[in-house]
């Protein structure tokens, strides 16, 4: 094993001053399970862990009845447990329930999946789908930005070494809004997706039309994407068959899928086009199915 | 020096920073039960409760552990020595062959019968998807935790 120190400091102030050291190569640790595999395998240059689970305030799920904020430390298997995961965010309790195994998700967090950038991260098209945003924070302040524009490369952030990520933040979707996460894998659990989708949906009132529409893609380019040619061809068009299938023919074009051991570029693009229309399904009925309760 | 509960006692150990869990509770305790099978948090041969729910500990440091409660299937042993209703389960329905993965499958069965005493075989599967079995097909398995939670009709 490398050999490396492990710090646990009890605030955000001491943490950034602790990673930021120039005479060390000092690396966040979240929950770990990605952290200490690239460690194990070598993957990682690091000789000073600094652990952010001392810090008080950055476990938590808080619905203001507009906004839903996320701690980064709140771990997936908080998610999955829920009760705001589980009623209004149908699109990340799809993600989180299917993520590693339990013993992976009690100690997983969120902030973790989204520093780590995996392509393949399933946490991450669903909270694209919901438009969200992040802020993180360095010595010299904080800074609070749009998810989209966060990834730039497999495993590449915007985060600096210093930077800290704090929270994740997003609306409170609308009561005629609904989504739906598709985990496309071999096996239903402990694996990693050979292609994820998410669809966050919101429709008239008589389910007919699409009013908003957010579609996001994981391990269909280097980094996790939004669809927005297939969102664009959506927004208030009837909902129909034809338009499905056009829109998910768009989203399959304008991806950049890998060939990799798990499965070739050509198949992936042809999933795309095959599944976007369930998903969408999927989430339409998801809507109807909340409404219809509550009347 | 880190200090913890480990099977209902207080202990504590020097440890280097870099030290993983499991290696410590086998090495330095003597509790072998937990067995290191991928190292990388895949196949669930390690699993031990930590503060009550089931994590692999091949990727959790000895320094992470300081006041948390740590349980290995050593600790499941009642204080007359009594094997737990899991284990007697897992023995009675001949869900164990070679036995290398059991103590992980049998902590992650408790920590979801601790939170769920009546779970569904679709809840069983799902809470032992992180424990890998290469003999058994799984269905003794659950069969086994259906029978320790009292669902199976023929123990009744």
């Amino acid at each position: 094993m490398v050999r490396f120190d492990y710090i646990e400091p009890c605030s955000l102030k001491e943490a950034t001053t602790l990673v930021s050291a120039q005479d060390t190569k000092g690396k966040i640790i979240a929950g770990g399970t990605d952290l200490l595999v690239q460690i194990k395998e070598r993957k990682l240059d690091v000789d000073r862990l600094i652990s952010l689970s001392k810090i008080p305030g950055l476990r938590f799920i808080h619905d203001d009845g507009r906004w839903i904020n996320i701690g980064t430390m709140t771990t997936i298997r908080d998610l999955e447990q829920s009760s705001v995961v589980q009623k209004s965010l149908p699109v990340l309790f799809d993600a989180v329930e299917g993520f590693g195994s339990v013993q992976i998700r009690n100690v997983a967090t969120l902030g973790g999946n989204i520093c780590n950038g995996a392509p393949s991260a399933d946490t991450l098209p669903p909270l694209l789908a919901l438009r969200a945003q992040v802020t993180y924070q360095n010595s010299r302040g904080m800074k609070r930005q749009g998810l989209n524009e966060f990834f730039v490369g497999p495993g590449k952030t915007v985060l600096c070494r210093e930077d800290i990520l704090m929270e994740i933040h997003f609306e409170k979707p609308h009561t005629r809004s609904g989504g739906a996460y598709l985990k496309f894998s071999r096996r239903k659990g402990m694996d990693i997706p050979l292609l994820g989708i998410a669809v966050q949906l919101q429709t008239d009132e008589s389910f007919s039309f699409f009013e908003e529409v957010t579609i996001a893609l994981g391990v269909a380019a280097p980094t996790p994407i939004r669809a927005k040619q297939a969102e664009e061809v959506l927004k208030g068009e009837k909902v129909t068959e034809k338009i499905l299938a056009y829109a998910a023919a768009l989203a399959s074009q304008g991806a950049k899928p890998r060939d990799s051991f798990r499965c070739s570029a050509e198949y992936r693009r042809a999933m795309i086009k095959n599944l976007l229309p369930k998903v969408i399904k999927s989430a339409l009925s998801r809507i109807e199915k909340r409404l219809e309760k509550e009347i | 020096m880190v200090h913890f509960r480990l099977n209902g006692e207080s202990v504590q150990v020097e440890v280097e920073p870099w030290w993983i869990l499991l290696k410590v509770i086998r090495d330095h305790f003597d509790f072998t039960g937990a067995k290191e099978g991928c190292g990388y948090g895949e196949c669930g041969a390690c699993t031990v409760l930590m503060d009550g729910v089931a994590v692999n500990s091949c990727l959790v440091l000895a320094a992470q552990v300081e006041g948390k409660d740590i349980v290995t299937i050593e600790g499941l042993l009642s204080q007359d020595g009594e094997l737990h209703p899991l284990q007697n389960a897992f023995i009675e329905k001949g869900a164990i062959q070679c036995g290398f993965c059991t103590p992980g499958m049998i902590l992650s069965a408790k920590a979801l019968l601790d939170q769920n005493r009546h779970p569904t075989e679709e809840e069983i599967k799902k809470a032992i998807v992180g424990n890998l079995c290469r003999c058994t097909g799984y269905v003794k398995i659950v069969e086994a935790i259906q029978f320790a939670a009292g669902n199976d009709k023929r123990s009744i």
